[in-house]
C-alpha cells in the first residue's frame, strides 16, 4: 500500500533529521528513489539517511563517482547519481545491478533517468524547493513511513 | 597439466589449482568485499598452499561471464596481468554458466544453470551431462525469467543450479518432481569447475589480449526500456 506523506523542512538541519527518521526505517533490499533538481537537497537528506542507518555523516555528492558506498557492520548504503546515465549500457557499468542485494539500501538521485530499471516498490522521495532553506518532501512508501511526520 | 582457476563473476570469489583430475587446493569466499581486494591474495594463498610457483602453472581458466559487471573485469584483468608477466602460461575464458554446469557433472541429464541478472531477468544456460561429458544444448542467454522458464520442457529430469535456482524452483516448479535442485554446495561458482572445463575443452584457449568479458547480448527492447 503506497501512501504519500508531505513534510516541510525549514533548514538543512531539519532535512538531516528527517533523513535520520527515514534511514532508521529502511532495511536491506530497499531502494530510495529521489526526484528533484539541482540543489534540491538530495545529498543532504541522504546524509541523514546514512546517520539513521548508523553509517555516519560522511556523505558527499556522488556526482563525479556515480556511486558512493557506505559500509557498516550490517546493511550498507549505496548512493547513486544517475544524472549522466543515459542508456541501459551506462547503467550496467555503474554496477547498479551488482549492488542490488538483500544487504544493501540503494539511494538513487535522478531516479527519473532509470525509472523502468528501478526495483519493485521503491520508496519515492520527491523534493520541491520552496525557497533558499525551505523544502517540501513528498514521501511515497509503505506503512513504515506512515508516522514519519510525527 | 596444472591449471589455476579464477572466478570473480558473482557473490563468491573462488580460486583453485587442479593437476589432472586432482584438486590440489580450492578456496571459495562468500564476501561483501570487492573482488579486487580479495582475489589476488587468494591466488597467492592457494598457490603457496600447494607449494607451486608460476613456472609450475600450465594454464589459467577465468570465468568470462555472464555475471557481475565489475567482478568479471576484475578477474579477467588479473589474468591478463599474470599472463603478461608469465608469457609461458596459457589462458582461457570459460562461460560462468558452463562452469556451473560442471559443478553438477555427476547428474545424468539436462542441467540449467541460472543466475539472477536483475529483477525478473536471468542469465540461463542449457547443458546436458552424459556420463561425465558435458554438452552445450543452446547458447547462454539473457532472458526474461518468466518467458524462459514457462517455456521449459520438463517432461525429462532437469537439474537447476546457480545463485537463482532455489527461487526459480519455488516460483515455477514447486510441484514438479522432474525439476531437481543442485545440492547447496554445488550452486555457486567454484574455480575447480573452470579448471575442469579448460582441461576438457582445450579449444577455449585464447591469447591473453583477446580475453573479454561476455555480458551476453541485450535485446533492443531491453536497451530501450532503461531509457524510456
Amino acid at each position: 500500500m503506497k501512501n504519500s506523506i508531505e513534510i516541510i523542512t525549514a533548514s538543512p538541519e531539519e532535512t538531516i533529521k528527517l533523513g535520520e527518521k527515514i534511514g532508521s526505517r529502511l532495511r536491506g533490499g530497499d531502494c530510495v528513489a529521489f526526484k528533484g533538481g539541482l540543489g534540491a537537497g538530495k545529498t543532504t537528506i541522504t546524509r541523514g539517511i546514512s546517520i539513521g542507518m548508523g553509517l555516519g555523516d560522511e556523505v558527499t555528492s556522488p556526482t563525479f563517482a556515480l556511486v558512493n558506498e557506505y559500509r557498516g557492520k550490517g546493511t550498507s548504503l549505496c548512493h547513486f547519481d544517475m544524472y549522466r546515465i543515459t542508456s541501459y549500457a551506462d547503467l550496467e557499468t555503474t554496477g547498479f545491478y551488482d549492488y542490488m542485494d538483500e544487504d544493501a539500501v540503494l539511494a538513487v538521485e535522478w531516479s527519473e533517468n532509470i525509472e523502468s530499471a528501478l526495483p519493485e516498490n521503491p520508496v519515492v522521495i520527491e523534493i520541491q524547493r520552496i525557497d533558499e532553506n525551505t523544502r517540501k518532501f513528498i514521501i511515497a512508501g509503505d506503512e513504515r513511513f506512515d508516522d514519519i511526520g510525527n | 597439466m596444472t591449471i589455476l582457476g579464477i572466478d570473480t563473476s558473482g557473490k563468491v570469489a573462488s580460486c583453485a589449482v587442479m593437476s589432472g583430475d586432482k584438486i590440489l587446493c580450492e578456496k571459495i569466499l562468500y564476501t561483501k568485499l570487492t573482488h579486487s581486494q580479495v582475489i589476488l591474495p587468494m591466488v597467492k594463498e592457494v598457490m603457496s598452499g600447494c607449494e607451486l610457483g608460476w613456472k609450475d602453472i600450465d594454464g589459467i581458466a577465468v570465468a568470462n561471464g555472464p555475471g557481475s559487471y565489475t567482478g568479471l573485469r576484475i578477474g579477467i584483468a588479473a589474468v591478463k596481468g599474470i599472463c603478461m608477466g608469465a608469457p609461458g602460461i596459457r589462458c582461457a575464458g570459460i562461460s560462468t554458466l558452463e562452469a556451473l554446469a560442471y559443478n553438477c557433472l555427476a547428474f545424468q541429464g539436462r542441467i540449467i544453470p541460472v543466475m539472477k541478472a536483475r529483477p525478473k531477468v536471468v542469465y540461463a544456460g542449457d547443458y546436458f551431462s552424459d556420463r561425465g561429458k558435458l554438452v552445450r544444448l543452446a547458447e547462454d542467454r539473457v532472458a526474461g525469467e518468466e518467458e524462459f522458464f514457462a517455456a521449459l520442457d520438463t517432461s525429462e529430469k532437469i537439474m537447476l543450479t546457480g545463485d537463482h535456482c532455489a527461487e526459480i524452483k519455488k516460483t515455477y516448479f514447486a510441484g514438479s518432481e522432474n525439476v531437481i535442485l543442485a545440492p547447496a554446495a554445488d550452486r555457486l561458482q567454484k574455480a575447480s569447475s573452470l579448471c575442469a572445463a579448460f582441461m576438457n575443452a582445450p579449444q577455449y584457449e585464447a591469447p591473453p589480449d583477446k580475453l573479454m568479458a561476455s555480458y551476453l547480448q541485450e535485446t533492443k527492447a531491453e536497451k530501450d526500456k532503461a531509457h524510456r
